[in-house]
């Protein structure tokens, strides 16, 4: 399937400050690309090559298509950018904004497409009232309705969670979820390790402007060897017990906590029948189980020596 | 063109809405006008001042105790003339606020006009009344003019002293012989209250279209402008919009404004379709320096903080508060600005001026404003490299 987006070495500067460095990726109809990085590592500078905002100084981006350049308008109508800045007129209403952005899109059945927008980001009965008047929660999910708007094949959310409430987090993670289920391309930039590990298909992990990795999640994990960790509540011989557990193929090490006991496993999600096979043989009475899988933060630690918010 | 038209129309709604464009561009210039209207005292140009006269013996001075005077009552240039006794009684009738200057008219004026010795003629006025002093000045010279005039055509030609009068009146009816082809400047000037109503309108007028400009600077702050420039539209349209903007505010602010000072106030614009010509190219001057200030500056705050400045700095330059006069230096600083110009062409309209006698004005102002405007898209260019 050919991808809707597609970047090849793409480069720019500011000044003598190299800020993206031969970056490349693609996105297929319907994947969700999580481009993960700490601040300063280059996304919205990617992201503003991609929706042809800037032009790059080296390399190309694709989109439909279409080579992506400030001027190429019929590339940018394939695009819904969802900025990381409220980009609403807080003293017009959610009809007005939405009204507002459709006619520069030109939208035939743009009362229509006001309507289903309205719908689908949960604003139809505030629709009336002033932007100005809403909740910081809301606002981000009309800045993302307007992104919606004209129906784009290429979804780009420039960290669009930033200073919003978990359950308002939760209802725009979920829209997203759902629009790349309806075939969407997206791509989806943020520094919280969280989000991105929930929603995108493929990682880009970004630092000093570089893509330092590429891959699925389990790729990613695989590719630096990172371990999970399985915490076991438990009563009993728990030193037996985690002496029982060197055996266990795919455990690292094992020792006795005051509560049970903790192993260092590979892959343990996959290790832990095995485990609790070997516990409960050894005499362990169990009442919790805890797995904490590797995570991308770790990965990003592994790669660059940095936390992801540093 | 649409995603102009599409973007003006939001930016319109937005300033009707957020009323700062209402505030300087309608409210302020027309409560200013008024104020200064009233602390000024531009009553619309009715004849204000009486005049008390101390009469002489002689033909001359009867002639202009009995006919230039109530003359110019009748003309409307006086409101109304008192014949006083003396010297003292005039001054006496100045203190009591009867008169609001006076005439003393000396003995021997016949006697000067027949190429006697000189004579003095005495203006009596308050010194809190300059307007009154200067009308009273204004007819003494007219009166020593015409004594003047008569001394020559008596030391010319054999006329008696017993003719003086006739010949006083005859001169005075005589047409010059020097005749000048223009109109006398003194019929192409703005009535106070007029210069008041134009001069506030015009310094507020870069107010009302420099907030629509910079809202270029508001939007690139609040990240709309993110949007728009990833929108499917022509690079140029967002800064076109917002120019339009500003010309659609200027044009309609100084058009409420021309009609409601003549109505409320009484100004005197002139020539509609003059006045429509100065309109509008004042606002696109101002339209310009707008946009040059939105591409120069960095941010929102600073535009406005620029706007405060230039603006009061071209409306003090360009004369909107008192006319410029005086230091050539000054007066060509002040021909560098769209609202010196402004006024030049609503004066050019003034008297029985038409809409070609602006032209000249309307063509600096254009001038000014394309020249300004060139160097926004540099500036804006520079910013967002």
């Amino acid at each position: 399937m050919d991808p809707v987006l597609s970047c090849r070495g793409l480069r720019r500067s500011f000044g003598e400050r190299v800020v993206v460095d031969d970056v490349g990726f693609r996105v297929a109809p319907g994947e969700t690309y999580g481009l993960l990085g700490p601040n300063g590592a280059g996304k919205t500078t990617t992201i503003s090559m991609v929706c042809g905002l800037l032009a790059p100084d080296g390399g190309e981006v694709v989109v439909a298509g279409m080579p992506m350049t400030p001027s190429a308008l019929d590339a940018k109508a394939h695009v819904g950018l969802v900025p990381q800045e409220l980009a609403v007129y807080p003293d017009l209403t959610a009809t007005e904004n939405l009204r507002f952005f459709g006619r520069l899109h030109r939208l035939a059945d743009l009362a229509g497409r006001v309507e289903h927008v309205l719908d689908v980001v949960g604003l139809r009965d505030r629709a009336d009232d002033r932007v100005s008047t809403y909740s910081g929660g809301m606002q981000r999910r009309l800045n993302i309705g307007i992104g919606l708007l004209h129906q784009p094949t290429l979804l780009v959310l420039d960290e669009p969670t930033v200073g919003v409430d978990p359950q308002s987090r939760d209802a725009i993670l979920a829209a997203v979820e759902q629009l790349a289920d309806d075939g969407l391309a997206v791509v989806y930039t943020s520094h919280y390790m969280e989000e991105v590990e929930r929603l995108a298909d493929r990682v880009g992990i970004m630092d000093h402007g570089r893509l330092v990795a590429e891959g699925t999640r389990r790729e990613l994990v695989a590719m630096v060897g990172e371990k999970g960790q399985l915490t076991l509540t438990a009563a009993g011989d728990r030193e037996g017990a985690a002496r029982a557990l060197d055996d266990v193929e795919g455990v690292e090490r094992a020792s006795a906590t005051p509560e049970g006991l903790v192993a260092t496993v590979d892959d343990a999600s996959r290790r832990l029948p095995g485990v609790l096979g070997a516990v409960a043989a050894a005499g362990l009475d169990v009442t919790g189980v805890e797995v904490a899988e590797p995570d991308l933060e770790a990965v990003f630690l592994h790669l660059t020596g940095r936390a992801l918010r540093d | 063109m649409h995603a102009l038209l599409t973007i003006t129309a939001k930016d319109l709604l937005l300033r009707l809405r957020d009323r700062s464009v209402l505030l300087y561009a309608i409210v302020a210039p027309l409560v200013l006008a008024g104020v200064l209207g009233l602390v000024f005292g531009a009553d619309g140009g009715a004849p204000a001042t009486t005049l008390g006269v101390v009469p002489a013996e002689g033909q001359v001075a009867e002639r202009i105790t009995d006919q230039v005077l109530p003359g110019l009552v009748d003309d409307g240039v006086l409101a109304d003339v008192e014949v006083l006794a003396d010297r003292d009684a005039a001054a006496a009738a100045l203190r009591d606020g009867d008169v609001d200057a006076a005439l003393v008219l000396p003995p021997g004026l016949d006697a000067a006009a027949a190429g006697g010795p000189d004579v003095e003629i005495e203006v009596l006025a308050g010194p809190d009344a300059p307007i009154d002093a200067a009308v009273a000045g204004a007819l003494a010279d007219g009166v020593a003019s015409e004594v003047d005039l008569v001394r020559r055509v008596v030391l010319a030609g054999d006329v008696g002293t017993a003719e003086l009068g006739r010949v006083a009146s005859a001169a005075s009816t005589q047409p010059s012989v020097l005749a000048l082809v223009d109109v006398p400047v003194q019929a192409r000037e703005l009535d106070q209250r007029t210069y008041l109503a134009a001069g506030m309108a015009v310094f507020f007028l870069l107010f009302g279209t420099g907030i629509a400009v910079t809202g270029l600077l508001e939007e690139e702050r609040d990240g709309t402008m993110t949007r728009l420039r990833a929108a499917p539209m022509p690079a140029w349209a967002p800064l076109g919009a917002k120019a339009l903007t500003g010309f659609v505010v200027g044009v309609v602010s100084l058009g409420l404004l021309a009609l409601a000072t003549t109505f409320a106030l009484g100004a005197s614009w002139g020539d509609p379709l003059g006045v429509a010509l100065v309109v509008t190219a004042g606002a696109a001057s101002a339209t310009g320096v707008s946009v040059a200030i939105a591409g120069l500056v960095r941010s929102h705050e600073a535009a406005q903080q620029a706007l405060g400045v230039v603006g009061t700095a071209l409306g003090a330059l360009g004369g909107a508060f008192f006319p410029v006069s005086g230091d050539a230096l000054l007066d060509v600083v002040s021909r560098a600005t769209p609202h010196r110009w402004f006024l030049e062409g609503l004066t050019s309209l003034s008297g029985d001026g038409g809409p070609v006698d602006a032209l000249p004005s309307v063509a600096v102002m254009l001038l000014i404003g394309l020249a300004a405007a060139a160097v926004g898209p540099l500036g804006l260019r520079r910013r967002s490299a």
